[in-house]
């Protein structure tokens, strides 16, 4: 026996979109005659979300739940007969929708097969799919089957959530009322209505598409280094940070400088182990230039498409900065006038430079890009295979 | 191929008060680069950059020299010569200090907060410390021009028309000076007709190739020439001119070693490309670079000057007004500057590339150009080489526009395919692109093999539930514009552990799974993971450092191969590295070769090395069995192919293949190379080898031992620039997936085909077995090819503005982003096929694409193309295509849409053209219908329209209103309602012809959504016939005897909206009196066609579908089923009836035992209901009639006596209480009219009459609502049977009191009565035998039934009546705008 899973939009869900998938059972032994068939008692699913966090890091009380070790339940060997689907599985479930029965008893023949279909809407306020350092929060959507007299066997299919704080796709329907107007009960609805997925991209859409420049004036105690231009401050996953660096401004010559774009990933306070908790930092994508020569330049700085967007839950706050490195010229390099001996002059470039190097951090928010487009980065399976 | 990214960067020099940037120059390895100025030279570091030296003269030496001119490298970079104004040559030595190691040695401060922080601030590139250690100047008789250098020496062009040579040193080397005058020139190298110069002239450009042996000079008088010699030292004596013939106004040229094309620059902003002709040794045009008009449409003035990119793969050129672009080797231009949207100043004068001289940096990565502010050229000189007026012209007062980013040096990032470097990845068809520090890919699929396969798993799946569970709503991904994949790149940086000491990046390799790809530098390699998102580098950097990747990079099966030079042993090796193991040399398989490796190719498990010696060597490749980590190298075969080409550095290509010129049957026999049959098939490959753009063939047979022998070469095209052969055949496509693609720049795409012989037929001898098509291509750059899917996938420019930081610096240009292209090229294959008889190759190929999802599309495009061309020809053609293509199409099922979808994109003229070719429209129309294609039929509609009188219009139209009808497309049916009456009666009888064109404009997009059919007729209604529409009610009110017309939905274009309200009032008056033979043929024949479909919908009892007729088409149902009340609306079967009701509806049965726990709880709240409401029973005859046409029109709004009722207040609690007790479960209207009207009727927050027990099964609510309108619709419209079989299903008690008093009060109330009476018996002896679930309800309505019996007999309630009456009579009063505005609160 076995069970598939097909995830109908791919792996990757907005939160407050559908996830649909197909799961067939089927009976693939061999046709022999007389074979009863394969009786299932029952097979239910569930979607769950899983928060593991690192004891080192956070402090949760319940340490027993939250252990990279196994749920507690009646250990996956036990033959028991209701479906668990947090069972065995690490971390506290932070989220769990109703289990939906696919079905009761059903008899299978060799060679035949069943397809029902699942469908489960991701809560608005899920947290994102997230892998840090302390906390990790992970989404399974998990099919529980029994075969008649056998353990209760689990197919969990992972899944990714992109969420974004805040999210309005509650406008939606209120919106298509006013416009349809009552008609007659024999009108179709017709299917134009956006669907949640459509109008939470279009709210992303219009924070991260509005350009407004900003403009930093980038000095340090001996002056001004240079003029650096953001165009935006909030950026969909997958897109460019374009910044430009203008050095005729400043007076201190700058010899390099690198960005990088630093994931923050913070313990709220009650969750602490200690008081003093750093925030943990971790590079995601990084550029780096000797500008020495330059007098305008400029840093593309691509966002990858694995993160997570800024969001924040109860036990931890993640969020992104732009965190500069500028690499300065303490006493400058000397430029070359005009000659005045005959033979004219030579100039070199210094063979040392004395330099000083200070940081900078720039907030910025990340939001979720289309899940098909976040699907690309994430190795996540369309089609999940497992035994019944 | 060669793309610019982002914005240029620009220099600052480390001088004060400097001078203006004249030229750049990098040098051989492109690592140094030397930037000129009027007064100084400096050398710069490419990576990274900064100005290494720079030497300034004192302006005595400026005044006495002149100032720098040109620049020009010794070829081992260890001098430089700098040409000046005043005819002097400075030679600068250049030499490298030993005591330093690097300049910038950056030194942290002691403070340990200011010190660097992350590792790539450490930067391990050494600049190098170079010095000029010497400088002397030599004066040059005649002034000099140009200088190139050769081999050793320096060649100077100068005024007075010599051409010295000058060693390094200084001096010069008299014997191996040139004099123009006695050089003779002649057309080819047939030196007897050849004639010296008698005009004056000099050599303003000079350029040397050794590769093409010898000189592309241009002359003074704008000829250009090739020099020649016999001798490699370029004896004078034997120097020989050959003119580039047919071009007398060239500016500039630039020679491509590896494919040898000497390309010129000219006035007319044009370029020109010569080859040699081998066997006349003359100048032979191979293409010319024409700026195309949709780019620019203009010209930009001279060109002045060209460079190749280092790998000969693209050539920038520039134009003196500004302006840069890309031109692929045999002349397509990739990208031009002048088309960027420059925001609101987009003028060409104010183009802020306004660039002087340029030149390649390190691998193409960068373009380092000198923009200079003051432009050579606006237009204004030279007239007559601009055909085209530019816009300075008018402003003749007006000074040049300068540039703003002028005197300045910028340096343009750019980004490459791999295939100019590694064409062995010609084989993946994978898109990605190659930066200095990334990696650009395009891993989003197309769509269509995506969407194919979701399809097909859909499709399976849904056979498996064939058991009736109901399918979720499947959507496939979302592919709007804005998530489209086509500008989304993943960008994969390379790690600067690996770049900082390696950089650039020469080689690029992808796997075919496109997940693992490799990177080779100056020296090792660094290999991605997209699963793990990580890097592998080499563990030890000395072995990174110790070997140098050559000749390219290619996976094969988990092993990484490389050709590569090893540096500490001195040997040229072939090495694989398994990609699972650590990096390091241990695990590495190590074969060593004679030569530098320059190009690998592989196939299946056979590799091909090309080596520096000109040897082509056939290794085979093998995992060891024992040790998965380990392959083995085995040789098979070591060629010299030095006859092939004149140096291994022209080849640009090896590949190896299956193909032969012959393609065997398609049983395939080894060519569908699978891993298993592959020993026995590699034996028999065949190399393709591109030699500077030649493409040859070279066979391997067996010979007459039984060994294998390459037979001579064949060549199979000129020009190519690059191939593609699919990796694996697809026995379900075998002439896409067996075909080679050869593409050749402006010449177009060739594609070499199969063609199979015929399942039994004796091959024909006559016809070659393999067939080179070639088509143009004009809107992409291939750069991968989806052979499966018929799709070719390139990448474009875009840009995009930001907003201005300051008009000095780069950021105000256009940002330069990549987005990918792709285009179908099934059609074009197609056509050549058909072109050359040879339709049933194209049927086979055609049918094998059936399935993808532009199939229909590209049909169309076939037929539009060759449509488009043959119709507006001028010469009549001798051999016109259409029909044969026609008749291609013809055998498809997609025929008929795809005519009519080319038809409404081509203009009207050509329609005559087009259907003498396919017939008549009119059988093409009926075909539709009698195939069911509505929805085409519709727009074969519009055509008649055009082409024929607007009867047969209209008749067309009628038939196709029936079809529509009968198979339920309710919006086409509401179309062809309103272009029935949307024709102009008058007109029937008028010739359509004068009109033709300007009823339907041609439509210009080339794609029209596939479901545009419907909307299609709107828009043309809309805004084009619509005129005609308002013509009717303003000239002709009285004429038109319309049914009330439909009232105003949404939906409809403005022009029906404008019409709409007069003939409202029309109709108000005249529907029924008028009489039927007043009103228009065409207005009775709708009405005729609706009233007879309706009346089939109903003796039909399918009452659910004529509640949808009614909805969608807005058909007046209440005056119409008052009219058959007594004919198809009455009910001889109630139980009957009752079934079909419960089947169209999906309605449950009432359950027996719910059923009567809900009876008894109803019971209670009925009998309450009856005796607060039995004032209202009685429902007058005169006032329905009254309201009729009113309430044929609220059609969209169900609750129509509420709605009027609520307005006069008098009466609105006693009607809302009565009304809405039925309708309240219409959640939405309830609430809709409590918050309008503030009137809440304490009976409406009673709950529901007929609460439902959670026991039963929810009916379903929508359901509900429609047998709810249903009922009432009936009750207005006074059919009393259907409406008791209605009532009787959702257990209103009110309804049936409603009817029983109706049934009273009718005017021959005793049949009425009788026949009632006799249906509810019907339907108790039903109930009792087989429904018990109504058994309880039709108990409690017993008292009205007994009412009906006793009434059979007799008759009352006459007073009661006459009270209703008056209360009806206010209602109807209320004007139209008023109950408008309830219906719609918003």
């Amino acid at each position: 026996m076995e069970v598939v899973c097909d995830l109908m939009k791919g792996p990757v869900y907005l939160a407050g979109e559908e996830v649909t998938c197909l799961i067939t059972f089927s009976n693939n032994s061999k046709k022999t005659l007389g074979d009863a068939g394969v009786v299932l008692a029952w097979a239910s699913s569930q979607l769950n979300c899983f928060c593991t966090v690192s004891d080192s890091k956070v402090a949760i009380l319940d340490k027993s739940v939250t252990r990279k070790s196994s749920n507690p339940g009646h250990g996956p060997q036990s033959q028991q007969t209701s479906f668990q689907p947090t069972a065995g599985e690490a971390g506290l479930s932070v989220l769990s929708t109703p289990t939906k029965i696919l079905f009761c008893d059903l008899t299978l023949h060799p060679g035949e097969r069943r397809t029902y279909s699942y469908t489960e809407t991701v809560p608005h306020t899920a947290s994102p799919t997230y892998r840090g350092t302390s906390v990790k929060y992970s989404y399974k959507v998990t099919i529980g089957t029994q075969r008649l007299n056998c353990q209760t066997s689990m197919l969990r299919v992972p899944i990714r959530v992109l969420s974004i704080a805040g999210c309005m796709a509650d406008s939606g329907p209120g919106e298509r009322e006013d416009r349809l107007g009552p008609s007659s009960p024999f009108m179709e609805e017709e299917g134009v209505g956006d669907s949640p997925a459509d109008l939470i991209m279009q709210a992303v859409q219009d924070i991260t598409s509005k350009r407004r420049a900003s403009y930093f004036n980038i000095a340090n105690s001996r002056g001004k280094v240079c003029k650096f231009c953001l165009y935006k401050r909030s950026y969909r996953l997958g897109e460019d940070i374009v910044g430009t660096f203008d050095f005729t401004a400043g007076s201190v010559q700058c010899v390099q400088y690198s960005v990088s774009l630093q994931l923050r990933e913070g313990i709220e306070q009650e969750y602490r182990v200690k008081e003093d908790q750093q925030d943990k930092l971790v590079t995601h994508s990084k550029h780096h230039e000797v500008c020495l020569g330059f007098s305008n330049s400029h840093m593309v700085l691509p966002i990858p498409l694995q993160l997570a967007p800024s969001f924040s839950t109860p036990i931890c706050s993640v969020s992104y900065i732009l965190h500069f490195e500028f690499v300065t010229s303490v006493s400058g390099t000397a430029k070359q006038p005009v000659p005045e001996e005959e033979g004219g002059s030579e100039w070199q470039g210094p063979s040392k430079v004395d330099i000083e190097t200070m940081v900078w951090d720039l907030p910025i928010t990340l939001y979720p890009t289309y899940p098909n487009h976040a699907a690309q980065a994430s190795q996540l399976q369309h089609r999940i295979v497992g035994p019944v | 191929m060669y793309y610019p990214v982002g914005w240029p960067r620009m220099l600052s020099l480390p001088q004060e008060s400097g001078t203006d940037p004249i030229r750049v120059s990098a040098n051989r390895d492109r690592i140094l680069v030397a930037l000129l100025t009027q007064d100084s030279i400096l050398i710069w570091y490419a990576k990274p950059c900064v100005p290494i030296i720079s030497h300034r003269r004192s302006p005595q030496s400026v005044s006495e020299l002149g100032t720098n001119l040109l620049v020009c490298w010794r070829p081992d970079s260890s001098m430089i010569a700098v040409a000046t104004s005043g005819g002097h040559i400075i030679f600068y030595n250049l030499v490298v200090l030993t005591d330093l190691k690097s300049l910038y040695e950056q030194e942290d401060p002691t403070n340990q907060a200011l010190r660097r922080e992350s590792a790539e601030l450490y930067f391990k590139e050494n600049v190098p410390p170079l010095v000029f250690s010497q400088a002397f100047e030599v004066p040059i008789p005649g002034g000099i021009t140009d200088m190139a250098s050769i081999r050793d020496d320096l060649m100077i062009a100068t005024e007075d028309g010599h051409i010295l040579r000058y060693l390094w040193d200084g001096q010069v080397n008299r014997d191996y000076c040139l004099d123009l005058r006695r050089i003779p020139f002649c057309v080819d190298q047939q030196v007897l007709r050849a004639v010296p110069l008698v005009e004056e002239a000099h050599v303003t450009s000079l350029s040397y190739s050794p590769l093409l042996g010898g000189f592309a000079i241009v002359l003074s008088d704008g000829r250009a020439a090739f020099l020649v010699a016999n001798t490699l030292k370029f004896d004078p004596n034997s120097v020989q001119g050959i003119w580039a013939g047919g071009v007398e106004d060239v500016t500039c040229t630039a020679l491509n070693h590896k494919y040898r094309l000497i390309a010129f620059g000219r006035q007319n902003s044009q370029g020109v490309v010569f080859s040699i002709d081998e066997s006349t040794g003359g100048l032979e045009m191979s293409h010319q670079l024409i700026l195309p008009t949709k780019d620019y449409p203009g010209c930009p003035g001279p060109v002045t000057a060209l460079r190749w990119t280092p790998d000969s793969t693209s050539l920038a050129l520039v134009w003196a007004v500004g302006g840069f672009s890309i031109w692929s080797t045999f002349g397509t231009m990739i990208m031009c500057s002048l088309g960027w949207d420059h925001g609101a100043t987009d003028n060409i004068s104010k183009s802020p590339y306004n660039i002087q001289d340029m030149d390649w940096s390190a691998e193409g990565y960068q373009m380092w150009v000198v923009n200079s502010t003051t432009r050579q050229f606006t237009g204004k000189k030279d007239k007559e080489f601009c055909p085209f007026p530019s816009e300075t012209e008018k402003e003749e007062e007006k000074p040049d526009f300068s540039s703003h980013l002028g005197d300045n040096v910028l340096v343009i990032p750019f980004v490459k395919s791999p295939l100019t470097v590694n064409p062995a990845m010609a084989a993946n068809d994978q898109l990605y692109l190659q930066g200095e520090d990334r990696l650009y890919i395009n891993t989003g699929d197309t769509g269509v093999s995506q969407k194919k396969e979701a399809l097909d798993k859909i499709g399976s799946i849904i056979n498996d539930m064939a058991d009736g569970t109901p399918l979720p709503d499947f959507n496939p991904p979302p592919s709007n514009h804005q998530s489209s994949h086509t500008k989304q790149w993943t960008i994969v940086s390379i790690p600067h552990a690996y770049i900082s000491s390696s950089w650039p990046i020469r080689y690029t390799a992808c796997d075919s799974t496109g997940h693992w790809m490799a990177v080779a530098g100056r020296t090792g390699l660094a290999y991605y993971n997209d699963h793990s998102k990580k890097w592998k580098l080499f563990g030890n950097e000395t072995q990174e450092k110790d070997f140098i990747v050559t000749g390219g990079v290619l996976w094969w099966k988990d092993f990484l191969v490389i050709g590569c030079f090893n540096i500490s042993a001195n040997r040229d090796e072939v090495r694989l590295y398994p990609r699972e193991a650590r990096l390091e040399n241990a695990y590495c398989t190590i074969e060593e070769v004679d030569a530098q490796v320059l190009l690998l190719n592989r196939l299946g498990d056979r590799l091909v090395v090309y080596c520096a010696n000109s040897h082509i060597s056939l290794y085979q490749l093998t995992l060891d069995e024992s040790n998965p980590m380990l392959a083995i190298l085995s040789k098979v075969q070591d060629v010299d192919a030095s006859a092939l080409s004149i140096h291994p550095a022209c080849v640009v290509s090896i590949t190896l293949t299956h193909l032969k010129t012959e393609a065997r049957q398609r049983s395939g026999e080894g060519r569908d190379s699978t891993d298993r049959s592959i020993s026995s098939a590699d034996d028999s490959a065949s190399l393709i080898m591109n030699v500077s753009g030649k493409l040859v063939l070279i066979q391997r047979e067996r010979g007459s031992g039984d060994e294998m022998l390459y037979s001579p070469p064949t060549v199979l095209a000129g020009s190519c620039e690059q191939v593609w052969l699919p990796a694996t055949a697809n026995r379900e496509k075998p002439h896409l997936t067996l075909a080679l693609w050869l593409y050749c720049g402006a010449a177009g795409m060739r594609v070499w085909l199969p063609l199979f012989p015929r399942e039994g037929e004796s091959s024909h001898a006559f016809m070659a077995r393999r067939i080179m098509l070639h088509f143009p291509l004009n809107n992409i750059y291939p750069l991968a090819i989806l052979f499966e899917d018929a799709l070719m996938l390139g990448v474009e420019n875009d840009t995009q503005l930001f907003p201005e930081t300051s008009s000095s610096s780069p950021s105000s240009l256009p940002f330069c982003t990549l987005q990918r292209v792709s285009e179908v090229y099934l059609q074009q294959l197609l056509r050549q096929l058909i072109r050359r008889n040879l339709g049933q190759h194209a049927w086979e190929i055609a049918s094998s694409c059936s399935k993808l999802p532009y199939f229909q599309h590209s049909l169309e495009l076939l037929l539009h193309s060759v449509l488009e061309e043959e119709a507006t020809s001028k010469d009549p053609i001798p051999d016109a295509l259409l029909p044969s293509v026609v008749d291609f199409i013809r055998s498809f099922p997609v025929y008929r849409e795809t005519v009519v979808r080319c038809t409404r994109k081509t203009e009207v003229a050509l329609w005559p053209y087009l259907f003498a070719a396919v017939g008549s429209p009119k059988d093409l129309f009926s075909d539709c219908l009698e195939m069911g294609e509505l929805n085409t039929a519709s727009s074969y509609l519009l055509v008649l329209q055009s082409l024929e009188p607007a009867s047969v219009a209209r008749q067309h139209a009628t038939q196709l209103l029936d079809a529509a009808l009968d198979s339920g497309h309710w919006k086409l049916a509401k179309e062809l309602i309103r272009f029935l009456r949307a024709i102009d009666p008058d007109e029937c009888e008028e010739l359509a012809s004068p009109r033709m064109s300007q009823i339907l404009p041609p439509f210009s997009s080339p794609v029209s959504p596939p479901h545009a059919e419907v909307e299609d007729l709107s828009l043309v209604l809309g805004t084009l016939v619509g005129p005609r529409t308002r013509s009717i009610s303003i000239n002709q009110p009285p004429k038109t005897g319309s049914p009330p017309d439909p009232p105003i939905h949404p939906t409809l274009s403005r022009s029906a909206s404008e019409k709409g309200p007069k003939l409202k009032r029309m109709s108000n008056s005249s529907s029924h009196n008028t009489s039927r033979d007043a009103g228009t043929a065409e207005e009775f024949f709708i009405d005729v066609i609706l009233a007879r479909h309706a009346r089939k919908l109903l003796t039909a009892g399918k009452m659910a579908d004529l509640g949808t007729f009614q909805a969608n088409l807005e058909y007046p149902l209440v005056s119409w089923l008052r009219r058959e009340q007594h004919r198809a609306g009455q009910v001889d079967d109630f139980v009957w009836a009752v079934k079909m009701i419960h089947q169209d509806f999906d309605w449950p049965w009432p359950g027996d035992s719910g059923g009567r726990s809900r009876a008894d709880q109803g019971n209670a709240l009925v009998e309450d209901n009856m005796r607060q409401l039995y004032i209202d029973t009685g429902v007058p005859r005169q006032h329905i009639q009254m309201d009729s046409g009113y309430l044929s029109q609220g059609g969209a709004r169900p609750v129509r006596q509420s709605d009027l009722s609520l307005l006069s207040e008098q009466t609105v609690d006693a009607m809302l209480r009565m009304r809405d007790r039925p309708l309240d479960q219409r959640s939405v209207r309830s609430e809709d009219l409590g918050s309008v009207c503030g009137v809440q009727s304490p009976t409406l927050a009673s709950p529901p009459t007929f609460p439902v027990t959670p026991k039963e099964a929810d009916p379903p609510p929508k359901a509900k609502a429609k047998l709810n309108y249903m009922l009432n619709l009936l009750l207005e419209a006074e059919c009393l049977e259907w409406a008791t079989c209605f009532a009787i299903i959702l257990q209103d008690v009110m309804a049936i009191i409603r009817i029983v008093n109706a049934a009273r009060s009718t005017s021959d109330s005793d049949t009425v009565v009788a026949r009632l009476h006799q249906g509810f018996l019907q339907l108790n002896s039903f109930a009792s035998s087989s429904s018990p679930g109504y058994r309880t309800f039709l108990a409690s309505i017993q008292p009205q039934v007994d009412s009906l019996a006793s009434l059979a007999m007799g008759s009352g309630g006459e007073e009661q009546v006459g009270q209703e009456m008056n209360v009806y009579g206010v209602s109807t009063a209320i004007p139209r705008s008023l109950s408008r505005s309830v219906s719609d609160p918003g």
